[in-house]
């Protein structure tokens, strides 16, 4: 009979081996993806330019989550890059992708490029684990010029470029023409000033008898401080002074104009009226019903709107401005998403290959594919031709369609660049929460914004 | 030096090697992690740059310099402070009333525990529809009754206690324990208390109560670190809002770590959270020799 018995040198080498697998196991990243060729090595210097991109066998990309209607159109540019390259996508959705992001890094493992956005990419720039893309900007010939201005700013730290834009957000007001004709508004003349914002929307409000709200107007805290501290003229931080400013000139004035419509409409009934209705993307959503009367947003709730609400009459509209005039939609905040490169990636070149047939070859049929902003200037009658032909010529969108682009074209705002990007941009939405709920003044809010949001600048700044 | 018998040297080494996938998991994952985030509460560390050593700053500035430290910190002292002992009682009263010999109990206790079941984030959205102003069932039961609606977790007033209310769904966890505890009561001292003409109430009070204070100790000692460590609902339901009225505890700490890169700081709170849960604990375990009763202990 064979000898069944453990020896003791055999136990003890499965329990270590048990004890080293689970370790190793537990700590191990996904294995890098093999390349074809020999990849850059993994380096966390800028690489040389203008060598010629190395292919690889597969690219890990790494994309924030938007549900199926966006990540589809994602993965059919990749699908098309491996057709015309040969290198496979592998694609990455993910809610949390920040945190995500950052425990890769930390651990060694980042994917080869990455999707970041207006308030990431400065914080992940400033902790030096994004790649300097300036090299490979310029051994592609490609310029920062060539992007919408507020959309490629928004990627520079230090002077440096850390991400190649991807998505704008052209946002404009949506408009329910029926709602305007039943108060007695001419649909043909939605708001143009702030003011008329304001006015239009005190006749559109309607009320029950207990107080609540049947229909809704502008809401109290629209359009966001982020974006109407810049229509008042104001602005968030002084990059040359290393200063918060949002306490100071049009950004208070913004938030006191935000505040007094949240006496009209308060805050908490609005929010009650609110909670739980459908968003945009679902059917009867609050606009497409007619509860809300005013949207902002980009052209992608033409494919909702067309799904659920055929029948709606709306309108676009520039965003209102204090005065009302086209000089001013230079303060129209343009902001989006962007694709970066971390540092210690695999496959530097190859991943600013795709970054670059995506991005910028290909940003239009991208843009169209994604129902998102084009970034690329000179591919914006290509874009425009391409939404077109998508909508339809009988789209309701269609004829009105060039308020997003010339938003887009206008607008020079975006966030700013800076270390702590995402606290500030935090506690700039606690101040209007605060403020328009009464809690604060807009002046007390913002100063408590800027001091907190200081006192962290310069402690990332000391460090 | 303590010498062993060579048999003894030989099971001790068999038994760590036996215990070795567990005692290495402990030490790199738990026992490693703890002594470096002690380590890091020290440092100015985003995880993606080396940790820099800044002493005591990250607990001065908490403790001087952070309005949303102690506003996270009264938020979560809040919710502990209705939500624990309500969940006993509730869980106590669950388990006295599920503990009576009827037909068909077994079904009640089932349909009791089944929210424990139920993934917190699917809770969590399913909560959100409850609690919902206009189409939730809360406040449809509310007009029902001719009472005025109530703004539940869009108002800074009533967000905690709309999670309060929500963690009482759960208490059927809990309850599943007692029921184990009161059945192990035993049967002579109802007895004799029936022998001595007790009520239904007294003998409650004097003899299921009393008896069952081990499992209220084991639970209340369980919750306590729950609810000092309550972050999931608050992330997925509120975020934090209206105006920080749920910014919980961990709530705060997750996002110090994750979001604005501030791991130093964040294992600062982790810290002092640990020591205030362990101060309570320790609290609790000293007092239980005034009310916990052991049966067959002299006291």
């Amino acid at each position: 009979m064979t000898d069944r018995r453990l020896s003791r040198r055999t136990f003890m080498g499965a329990a270590l081996a048990t004890s080293a697998s689970a370790v190793l196991a537990a700590c191990g990243g996904s294995p890098a993806p093999a390349a074809t060729s020999a990849p850059a090595a993994a380096t966390t210097e800028a690489p040389a330019a203008t060598q010629a991109p190395t292919s690889a066998a597969s690219l890990e990309v790494w994309n924030n989550n938007w549900g199926e209607t966006y990540n589809e159109p994602m993965k059919a540019i990749g699908d098309q890059y491996t057709a015309d390259t040969g290198t496979q996508i592998t694609w990455s959705f993910n809610d949390q992708w920040q945190e995500k992001l950052l425990t890769a890094i930390a651990g060694g493992i980042p994917p080869d490029c990455c999707y970041t956005n207006w308030v990431g990419l400065p914080t992940l720039a400033f902790q030096g684990v994004l790649l300097p893309l300036d090299d490979y900007f310029a051994g592609s010939d490609i310029k920062g010029s060539d992007f919408i201005k507020a959309m490629v700013d928004a990627c520079v730290w230090e002077g440096k470029t850390y991400g190649i834009p991807g998505g704008a957000d052209f946002l404009v007001i949506h408009y329910n023409k029926q709602v305007y004709a039943d108060v007695g508004l001419d649909p043909e003349q939605p708001p143009v000033t702030l003011a008329d914002w304001v006015a239009h929307s005190e006749q559109i409000y309607k009320f029950d008898s207990a107080g609540n709200i049947e229909r809704m107007g502008m809401g109290p805290t629209d359009p966001g401080l982020i974006y109407a501290a810049f229509l008042f003229d104001g602005g968030f931080y002084d990059a040359n002074e290393k200063k918060i400013t949002c306490n100071q000139g049009g950004a208070v004035q913004a938030l006191e104009w935000m505040v007094e419509n949240s006496q009209r409409w308060p805050v908490e009934k609005v929010a009650a009226f609110t909670a739980g209705m459908p968003g945009y993307s679902q059917p009867n959503s609050g606009f497409a019903t007619g509860k809300v009367t005013y949207m902002y947003n980009g052209y992608w709730t033409a494919e909702a709107l067309d799904k659920y609400s055929p029948d709606l009459d709306y309108g676009l509209a520039f965003l209102p401005t204090l005065n009302g005039t086209p000089e001013e939609r230079k303060n129209y905040v343009i902001q989006g998403w962007d694709y970066s490169i971390p540092k210690g990636a695999k496959q530097p070149d190859a991943a600013w290959d795709f970054l670059k047939y995506g991005f910028y070859d290909n940003a239009a049929a991208l843009g169209v594919a994604t129902i998102n902003g084009n970034c690329v200037l000179d591919q914006m009658d290509e874009y425009v031709k391409g939404v077109q032909d998508w909508l339809g010529p009988d789209n309701r969108m269609t004829p009105q369609f060039h308020i997003f682009t010339e938003t887009g074209a206008a607008g020079e705002e975006y966030w700013p660049v800076m270390p702590v990007a995402s606290r500030y941009y935090d506690e700039v939405n606690r101040a209007q929460d605060f403020a328009t709920r009464g809690e604060m003044t807009a002046q007390e809010a913002l100063d408590e914004a800027a001091r907190v949001t200081q006192e962290e600048l310069d402690a990332a700044l000391k460090g | 030096m303590l010498r062993m018998r060579p048999s003894v040297r030989r099971d001790l080494r068999n038994g760590l090697l036996f215990i070795s996938p567990w005692l290495v998991g402990l030490i790199v994952f738990t026992i490693y992690p703890i002594l470096a985030s002690f380590y890091f509460s020290f440092t100015d560390y985003s995880v993606l740059k080396s940790p820099r050593w800044v002493g005591l700053e990250n607990y001065v500035h908490l403790f001087t310099n952070d309005a949303l430290f102690p506003k996270s910190l009264t938020n979560t002292l809040y919710y502990a402070a209705i939500a624990l002992p309500l969940g006993i009682v509730g869980s106590v009263a669950l388990a006295l009333l599920l503990n009576k010999k009827i037909t068909g109990m077994s079904i009640y206790r089932t349909i009791f525990y089944l929210p424990n079941i139920v993934p917190a984030v699917a809770m969590s959205v399913l909560w959100i529809w409850l609690l919902n102003p206009n189409y939730g069932l809360f406040n449809s039961i509310l007009k029902g009754l001719g009472l005025p609606g109530i703004p539940w977790l869009t108002s800074p007033t009533w967000s905690k206690p709309s999670l309060i209310l929500m963690g009482l769904w759960g208490i059927g966890g809990s309850m599943v324990i007692y029921l184990a505890g009161l059945q192990d009561i035993p049967d002579h001292l109802y007895e004799a208390a029936d022998l001595d003409g007790a009520n239904s109430w007294q003998k409650t009070r004097n003899v299921t109560l009393p008896m069952l204070t081990p499992t209220i100790f084991f639970n209340l000692i369980m919750s306590l670190v729950g609810v000092f460590s309550y972050f999931t609902q608050a992330f997925i339901m509120t975020n934090g809002g209206p105006i920080d009225s749920t910014l919980f505890y961990m709530l705060y700490l997750y996002r110090n770590a994750f979001i604005y890169f501030k791991m130093g700081y964040a294992s600062a709170m982790a810290w002092i959270l640990f020591v205030i849960v362990v101060s309570l604990t320790l609290v609790v375990f000293r007092s239980s020799g005034r009310w916990v009763y052991y049966g067959g202990s002299s006291n």
